[in-house]
């Protein structure tokens, strides 16, 4: 895949990796050291990917999100070194797609923005999503497991759908409780049943799942390998 | 208060306007009775009696009565000058004096004691307000009890002494012996409240917890002129205002941990973001190398290595300054330390400083040849390299760095200039504070250690440390470093 991506990162060590890195797998690469010049080069460069950090010079990275989700077809990917689960769910009810602890593995970076280039490609609700693990049929609400069919409730099912909606990101619990149960002060405890209900469905050891994956104290994220 | 008040004392003014009366009466009544009117004679005396006895009170009225009887019985009624009690006309006149003064000086006597009542009621309601005000505002144990030792000591003479209660015991504050023992005694007792026949003991209790104990006695000397429930009102006023200042004082103690918790939150926030940076850095370059090797070009893939050479080395830096932080907070003993020559150490400082990368223009103007200071050499160059550290970083690849070290009396003065932006003349002093990191938009790779390190070394040498305007014509920062220089022997 290819596209182009905004890195806005003052740290002038990281754009100098992540520069030749990405350019050297397909990528368009543009960089911005302050909020204010990154929010001018999204507007004039028209990126796919924005790769956002928190602690910009003059002003808190999340405060810049709205902005950059306001402009067409992009997807803003937070990387930050800040791990508060708190600072996470604001950026990711502020708008960002996604979100990468610092450090990280390129892989992983990479993954998260496929992910989201995916995400803005199928910008239409996508119909089916096949994995050799999972398939799912959001018109005929069908789900299969290694090709057997797997009965859900329709509450299960739309937690799923808004999974595989964002396959590959995180989910936060709000936007879970909103598709689940329709208000997003519902006891999380609840998201917690439902999803240990889906694990027990879709998971090949619901002890250690590999699909339905915890981010904790943020939400959920739907893995899957050859996505 | 008037003027005459000064020349008659208060207490002097009935009777001396009682006399006054008294004798106007008396000449009053002689008139009358020269005129021939012994009805007048009768009726005035009878009036000036009245008078009297509303003045002067019951006392003074029965010695007016007493006094107008015989007056008139002996000068003024038949027989004249002689005494005589034998027919009615004698008698009605002493009683009928004597009857009016009782009335009046009974129903003036009444109002007067109203009166005074009034105003002693007055009074304490005064000295209970301004007390109540005063407990109010205490916000201290002590303020407490100088307000309640104040309003006492107006009032009525209760000795107040309060006993603070440690780990299970009382506080030893300087006090009496009996006292601290009905304390304690109250403390082993269990009990809310405790007297012996000299003082009054009070637990002051809150949340259940035992705070201290107030302990109230008759003060030598002093007019106990409180009733037993007032007193034991205040004493319950005393001990709710004790309790709050015991619950302030907890929720002070209370708010200061979590300051200090939030301090440290913060603190390891910020440092494991410094150490996740450069971890980022290198953890993104090994990755790309190891995943992307055959599609980076061969100057991408030096240029990731070289990134994850000096990645580590900034950790290592920034791990030397967290070392050193401890070091600093764990006190650093000037007495251990050796003499070592400050200008060698600064030589190494700017070899390392010169290392750094970027092609500075670092200069040296040395004044002096040798400079023996009474400092940790490894420290010390420190001092000079977090500095020399600090103007490279905030000074353009180009820029120019002018060291200069000059001997100024029995100091020697290490001044670091650069043509950097400079610093504001507000964030001078805040650029040593530990954390602080000026406007640098975080572009410098900084951490916000270097120069509170700095600081905290030289002031552990005897020396210190401030930041100005470089001279002209770099016009950027300066740092200037004084240090006392050692004996002239070692030189």
């Amino acid at each position: 895949m290819t596209g182009r991506v905004l890195i806005i990162d003052d740290e002038p060590a990281l754009v100098g990796i992540l520069h030749p890195v990405l350019e050297a797998t397909g990528w368009t690469v543009f960089s911005a050291s302050t909020a204010i010049e990154g929010l001018r080069r999204a507007r004039t460069e028209a990126p796919d990917i924005i790769l956002l950090d928190l602690g910009l010079p003059d002003l808190d990275g999340k405060e810049l999100i709205p902005s950059l989700r306001a402009l067409e077809d992009v997807a803003v990917i937070v990387v930050s070194a800040r791990h508060q689960e708190a600072e996470k769910v604001v950026a990711l009810d502020a708008g960002a797609d996604d979100y990468v602890d610092k450090p990280f593995e390129i892989g992983e970076l990479a993954a998260r923005i496929r992910a989201a280039q995916r995400r803005l490609r199928s910008k239409a609700r996508a119909n089916t999503l096949e994995s050799s693990d999972l398939s799912i049929d959001f018109d005929r609400r069908l789900v299969k497991v290694q090709g057997e069919s797997v009965k859900l409730s329709p509450k299960e099912f739309e937690l799923l759908r808004t999974l595989g909606e964002h396959v590959g990101q995180v989910v936060t619990h709000k936007r879970l409780l909103l598709a689940g149960w329709g208000d997003p002060n519902i006891d999380p405890q609840y998201l917690r049943s439902y999803i240990g209900l889906l694990r027990q469905k879709l998971e090949a050891d619901p002890a250690e799942p590999r699909l339905l994956v915890t981010e904790s104290g943020v939400g959920y994220r739907l893995v899957l390998d050859d996505q | 208060m008037s003027r005459r008040s000064d020349i008659v004392p208060p207490e002097w003014r009935p009777a001396i306007l009682a006399a006054v009366i008294f004798a106007a009466s008396s000449l009053g009544a002689f008139w009358a009775h020269q005129e021939g009117r012994v009805i007048s004679t009768a009726t005035i005396y009878l009036f000036g009696v009245t008078l009297v006895g509303a003045i002067a009170g019951l006392r003074g009225g029965l010695v007016a009565a007493l006094a107008a009887s015989l007056i008139y019985n002996f000068f003024l009624s038949d027989p004249i000058f002689q005494f005589s009690l034998t027919t009615a006309d004698e008698l009605a006149p002493l009683v009928a004096f004597n009857l009016a003064a009782i009335a009046s000086g009974y129903v003036a006597g009444r109002l007067r004691d109203e009166a005074r009542k009034a105003s002693l009621s007055n009074r304490k309601l005064d000295a209970l307000l301004n007390f109540s005000e005063r407990l109010q505002s205490a916000i201290e144990v002590d303020g407490v009890l100088t307000a309640g030792a104040r309003f006492l000591g107006d009032g009525g003479g209760i000795g107040l002494e309060y006993y603070r209660a440690l780990d299970g015991g009382l506080a030893p504050t300087g006090a009496r012996e009996d006292h601290r023992a009905l304390a304690e005694a109250l403390l082993a007792s269990g009990e809310s409240a405790l007297r012996n026949d000299k003082a009054r003991a009070f637990a002051i209790v809150s949340a259940d917890k035992w705070r201290g104990v107030l302990v109230a006695r008759d003060a030598p000397g002093g007019n106990a002129r409180q009733e037993g429930s007032e007193r034991d009102g205040f004493i319950t006023l005393l001990g709710l205002a004790l309790e709050r200042c015991v619950l302030l004082e907890e929720l002070a103690q209370a708010d200061a941990v979590r300051r200090s918790e939030e301090l440290k939150t913060a603190l390891i926030s910020s440092v494991s973001h410094d150490l996740r940076t450069p971890l980022g850095a290198i953890s993104a370059s090994a990755s790309s190398l190891a995943r992307y090797h055959d599609e980076l070009s061969r100057e991408t893939r030096i240029g990731l290595l070289r990134t994850i050479q000096e990645q580590c080395s900034r950790l290592n830096g920034y791990t030397t300054n967290l070392l050193n932080l401890g070091r600093i907070q764990a006190g650093v003993a000037r007495a251990d330390m050796p003499h070592c020559d400050a200008l060698e150490v600064l030589g190494s400082a700017i070899a390392r400083a010169r290392a750094l990368g970027g092609s500075h223009r670092l200069e040296k103007r040395f004044d002096t040849a040798a400079a023996q200071v009474h400092a940790d050499p490894v420290m010390l160059e420190q001092v000079f390299y977090n500095v020399l550290e600090n103007a490279v970083r905030y000074t353009d690849r180009e820029g120019r760095i002018l060291v200069s070290a000059e001997l100024d009396g029995d100091a020697l003065v290490v001044e670091v200039n650069d043509d950097g932006p400079g610093i504001a003349p507000a964030e001078r002093e805040k650029v040593f504070q530990r954390f602080y990191r000026g406007n640098d938009g975080g572009t410098t790779g900084g951490t916000g250690l270097g120069l509170s390190i700095a600081r905290g070394f030289t002031e552990a040498f005897g020396g210190s440390i401030q930041a100005g305007r470089a001279i002209a014509p770099l016009g950027g920062a300066a740092i200037a470093i004084r240090l006392p220089v050692a004996g002239q022997s070692c030189a």
